[in-house]
């Protein structure tokens, strides 16, 4: 009887259109936009050199002229794309927005910029007006050495011609840092948790006051425990499956990195697709409201539960610990996401393995308390 | 007007639908308009980024290197735990972690600079250059006082004087006042084009359902109503439900911006935002015309659509995001269009504002509508023949 429930659980989840739609289509359609929106996002956060239009002066110094051209020299370390122009050459191409700003030479290097793209170019013009504060700092620190303690000019000359690297950049995990990895990690909890829905259908389906079918099966000979269990297994094995075409879709056509720990990665959803249907289980044993309310109920959760692990607004999970720590420990959208997440990023599978013990720990409590509210019910009348 | 009341009616059936929208837009607004809500002036401030100092040292140079950090970026508070540094990394809550190591002090007094400080950053990031600038401008200068022979207090005075000095930056105006402008209004015009096809096609297209559904349709028909008065009474209610959003939108402006809604360009604005709602409305009558649709399927539609198209044009990710070849394709679509505008009056693109390239793209904008409009046309005659 247990395979017989199955088979049928497994027959309606395939029939039902709007399960198909949001289980499998809307993610795939998700994804799609995801990858054309973000695809681009690490190059547009990568340092390009700035275009920058340099007036000299009649009789400037060649020094200035040959910084100028060193650090526009084409290479890894290439700070600036330098022209050199007269002052309405370089005012026009600043209108034209085809250079970040204007360096002028004078007894202090000046700059210009326009108000117009104070908006959109700021942090290139902040890096140009970084450039010339250094410059004339070391002016102003050279002269002020010159009056106070002349006699240690010359080592301050040596210390200015010296080319040190102050700064070493370290890391402490070896793993992708492309940040639009979280929005597909996102979308595959949220993924899992839409089969909720289908955990809903396996609890009014077997709750005699909700549903018509559910009064069919209850004075049918068929132990509810034995027709729950087995509904339960399908609906999981086919949300699992669902997910798994959205990973495989992700990992093969758009090429997104999940690690290359793929059997990790399918514990991860079968963990999260487990506690999605058994969450909507959970919700559907309570109460008497009809499926539609429930349904309702349980979306906005869902929803909810995304937002707050990331789906929208990118580094929510990580506010979220900070002020309320303890919510990302029983979110299980942020839980799945962070399986992804630890696995993309980390070597040491020590993060991923709490979480999903908390998820299967979650999902064993959703499943007993639904059976346990629901078994032996007695109905006066229908 | 017979047919124009049954419109009316219907549509006012249907206001509770329309209302959530315009609701859901206003408070999505506010939480954009809340983090955008800052009026550009003419003077220029440098760009704060969100960073942190991890201070093991705990020396006088330490802290003025962190002080410095400090006056122009956005400090945020970080454990020294090598899990948290690299969350904050990587989910972008901070963009730069400074850290000092034991004997910073001893090192730079030493003058023993290689190496001296440590960072965690996404590589290759600009502001991770940025930052990288501004550390290695502070440590040079304390290194050529401290050569020079300045005591470390005060050569760190010194350091911090000279380099909280705001140099002069020359701000150029070239366009009027368009600079004083509150960007979060451009923002509002941005999301603009999923609201209307939301608003347009989910509130007006059960409304044309209706009335053209073949019974109410026959019974016009059989009056002594003209099929050309019918029409024109539908495309009546049609402009009327078309102002009515324009409208509510136009106030919800007002009323979220209010004076600083009053930007010098505001009119290119609404000329293409208006453009922007023919297409939707065009939009509309096509997926009337062409297939038969609930109201779920309808929603399922707009959503699609829109969320496609919004997505693809740059409303939910600027247009400098979006790969070279996306943006190729988007140019098929009027939100592309309908963004290169928007970024363009707003300042918010490399493209200088200029009227031709604005009509330009207004222009293709109307192109679109007439295409769709003629598609609705031809879907609706073959409708009637294949009746």
């Amino acid at each position: 009887m247990f395979w017989r429930s199955c088979k049928y659980a497994g027959k309606v989840l395939l029939r039902s259109k709007n399960y198909l739609f949001w289980c499998l289509c809307f993610p795939l359609v998700l994804g799609t936009m995801f990858h054309i929106a973000f695809g681009n996002m690490g190059e547009s956060e990568a340092f390009v050199p700035i275009k920058t239009a340099v007036v000299l002066e009649e009789n400037g110094s060649a020094e200035f002229k040959e910084i100028m051209e060193q650090l526009s020299e084409p290479g890894e370390d290439q700070f600036l794309e330098i022209t050199f122009a007269t002052k309405e050459k370089a005012e026009k191409l600043l209108l034209e927005k085809e250079v970040s700003g204007i360096l002028y030479e004078g007894e202090e290097i000046r700059l210009a910029i326009s108000a117009d793209m104070m908006e959109y170019d700021k942090l290139n013009q902040s890096i140009l007006q970084a450039f010339v504060q250094e410059f004339s700092g070391s002016y102003q620190a050279m002269e002020k050495i010159g009056a106070t303690h002349p006699e240690k000019l010359m080592d301050a000359l040596e210390v200015l011609k010296e080319e040190t690297q102050y700064n070493t950049q370290i890391t402490y995990a070896d793993g992708n840092m492309d940040e639009s990895l979280s929005y597909f990690f996102n979308l595959i909890a949220m993924n899992c948790l839409f089969g909720c829905t289908a955990g809903l259908n396996v609890a009014v389906g077997n709750q005699a006051n909700l549903s018509t079918l559910a009064r069919r099966k209850r004075i049918s000979p068929v132990p509810k425990l034995i027709s729950t269990i087995g509904e339960l297994t399908a609906t999981c094995f086919l949300q699992f499956c669902m997910v798994c075409i959205s990973i495989f879709y992700l990992w093969g056509v758009l090429h997104v990195d999940f690690g290359n720990r793929l059997g990790y990665v399918l514990l991860a959803v079968f963990s999260g697709s487990l506690s999605g249907v058994t969450f909507g289980f959970f919700v559907g044993s309570f109460g008497k409201a009809s499926q539609m309310t429930k349904a309702g109920i349980l979306m906005g959760t869902t929803m909810l539960l995304c937002f707050l692990s990331g789906l929208m607004v990118e580094g929510m999970r990580l506010f979220v610990e900070r002020y309320v720590p303890f919510f990302n420990k029983i979110n299980p959208a942020a839980l799945i996401s962070d399986s992804l997440y630890a696995l993309a990023v980390y070597e040491s599978p020590e993060r991923y393995f709490q979480n999903i013990g908390t998820l299967l720990l979650m999902s064993a409590v959703f499943s007993l308390t639904g059976i346990t509210i629901t078994r032996r019910s007695r109905y006066a009348s229908l | 007007m017979q047919v124009f009341k049954l419109f009316l009616k219907v549509c006012r059936k249907h206001i509770t639908s329309i209302c959530i929208y315009v609701g859901l837009y206003a408070v999505l607004l506010s939480l954009v308009s809340t983090s955008m809500q800052k009026t550009m002036n003419d003077n220029f401030s440098m760009y704060a980024v969100d960073i942190a100092v991890i201070d093991r040292d705990h020396s006088a140079a330490g802290e003025a290197l962190t002080a410095y950090l400090d006056s122009m970026h956005n400090l945020v508070e970080l454990e020294d735990d090598p899990v948290t540094i690299q969350d904050y990394t990587y989910y972008r809550f901070v963009r730069y972690i400074l850290i000092i190591p034991e004997g910073f002090e001893e090192k730079l007094l030493a003058g023993e600079t290689e190496n001296l400080l440590e960072n965690v950053r996404i590589p290759g990031s600009v502001r991770g250059v940025f930052l990288d600038n501004q550390v290695n401008t502070f440590v040079k200068q304390m290194q050529l006082y401290l050569a020079g022979g300045f005591e470390l207090s005060e050569a760190a005075d010194e350091v911090l004087t000279t380099l909280a000095q705001e140099n002069e930056v020359e701000v150029l105006q070239f366009e009027g006042k368009a600079s004083s402008t509150n960007p979060a209004v451009f923002y509002f015009f941005q999301y603009l084009p999923y609201i209307y096809i939301l608003v347009v096609v989910c509130g007006l297209a059960p409304i044309l359902l209706i009335v053209n559904k073949k019974q109410v349709m026959d019974r016009t028909i059989c009056s002594s109503l003209t099929l050309w008065q019918r029409n024109f009474q539908m495309a009546l209610g049609s402009g009327v439900y078309s102002i009515c959003v324009y409208l509510v939108f136009f106030v919800l402006g007002i009323l979220m911006f209010r004076k600083d809604f009053f930007c010098p360009k505001l009119g290119y604005l609404m000329v293409n935002s208006a453009i922007f709602l023919l297409f939707a409305l065009a939009m509309t009558y096509f997926i009337c015309t062409s297939v038969t649709l609930g109201d779920s399927a309808l929603n399922l539609v707009a959503n699609t659509v829109g969320l496609s198209m919004c997505f693809i044009c740059g409303v939910f990710v600027p247009q400098s995001m979006l790969s070279a070849d996306v943006l190729k394709a988007a140019r098929f679509l009027p939100a592309y269009w309908y963004i290169k505008n928007n970024n363009m009056i707003g300042g918010l693109s490399e493209e200088a504002f200029s009227i031709e390239s604005f009509w330009t793209s207004a222009g293709i904008q109307m192109l679109f509508v007439v295409v769709m409009f003629s598609a609705a046309l031809v879907a609706s005659r073959v409708k009637q023949q294949k009746v």
